[in-house]
């Protein structure tokens, strides 16, 4: 009996304690229905995440940017190409066809103003401008033209 | 709405035959769940999950059968997986450094004592003092009043195991209540 006694006593105890700590008005129905609620539609879980929603005056911003570049990159040229001479346009083929004369005439003048020592007959012929190359005709020559200088006589043997 | 009439509406699809079974026994399965977690905000979470699952399986259910008792041993065991889980990432304080918790009026007679609330606080106390397993199984056995055999097969282990638990349980309140249990077997 004093067995039983003490048995009830603590399952007394333990109902009380339970009681005493979980009261009977706590309401589990709520949250229940807000778990299934997410079980159901998965989609209401982002909603809890920040979410990133697009910028309508940054996307104004980048395309009114984009339309200024394309209206300059047509308007531009055109502005500038009515100031800028054409003649002073450097082209890689003037360039190559500049040098190229310039190669020739120094080439010629060297050659023609080298004293030759052992052959007083051709000495006075060491300035004869037959090589030179007039500069009003160089505008005008195309490269293709420009003979290149001529062979120097070799020297007569004694 | 009784229970039977919950249930009934539950497997024909309604949520209110859930809701008719969350009144119905969301109390005491809270209550179960708190007493083998010791923590509030996990037996809810313990309780809604299981009413959770029997919306999920309410079709395998055999409605022939009493619901609470069921559903009570289903509350305990995952309360005890959720101590046990909650129990190895925070260590129990005490171990084998067990105070007994002194009565401060042994005078009194006992159903002075077990009306104050210095028993519930020793109870407490007690609870927390003792391991999940042993814990589910005091409260199993005292709370829910299952037999070994209903405790062995709801927790998935030996009858003997069971008993084991018990008895170690008993001896562990025995020396954490000694002025109110006296030493004497329960």
């Amino acid at each position: 009996m004093e067995k039983q006694t003490k048995e009830q006593r603590f399952r007394q105890a333990l109902g009380d304690y339970a009681a005493e700590e979980v009261s009977d008005r706590r309401d589990l129905w709520p949250g229940i229905t807000r778990r299934l609620q997410q079980r159901r539609h998965p989609a209401v879980l982002n909603l809890t995440m920040p979410m990133q929603r697009p910028r309508w005056s940054a996307l104004a911003a980048v395309t009114a940017v984009l339309l200024i570049l394309g209206l300059l990159s047509y308007v531009l040229p055109a502005t500038l190409g009515n100031y800028l001479p054409h003649d002073n346009l450097i082209s890689p083929a003037r360039t190559y066809a500049a040098t190229t004369v310039v190669t020739y005439e120094a080439t010629a003048v060297v050659r023609t103003t080298t004293p030759l020592p052992d052959n007083p007959r051709r000495s006075g012929q060491a300035n004869s401008p037959t090589l030179a190359i007039q500069p009003a005709a160089r505008h005008a020559l195309p490269i293709t033209m420009i003979e290149p200088p001529t062979p120097l006589p070799q020297p007569l043997s004694p | 709405m009784d229970e039977s009439e919950a249930i009934s509406r539950l497997q024909q699809g309604d949520i209110g035959g859930l809701e008719g079974l969350v009144r119905l026994h969301q109390t005491k399965a809270l209550r179960v769940a708190f007493l083998i977690t010791r923590d509030h905000a996990l037996a809810e979470d313990v309780v809604q999950s299981a009413f959770l699952r029997v919306y999920d399986r309410i079709q395998q259910f055999d409605a022939t059968r009493p619901f609470a008792p069921w559903f009570m041993r289903c509350v305990a065991n995952d309360a005890l997986k959720s101590a046990t889980r909650r129990a190895r990432q925070l260590p129990l304080e005490g171990g084998d450094g067990v105070q007994s918790i002194e009565l401060s009026s042994p005078d009194l007679g006992l159903d002075e004592i077990i009306e104050s609330a210095e028993v519930s606080a020793a109870v407490a106390a007690t609870l927390d003092r003792l391991p999940p397993a042993q814990r589910t199984a005091l409260v199993m056995r005292y709370y829910l009043n299952m037999s070994d055999t209903e405790m062995s097969e709801r927790l998935d282990c030996a009858t003997g195991t069971v008993r084991w638990r018990l008895s170690v349980a008993r001896q562990r309140m025995r020396q954490l209540l000694p002025a109110w249990l006296g030493g004497e077997e329960m």
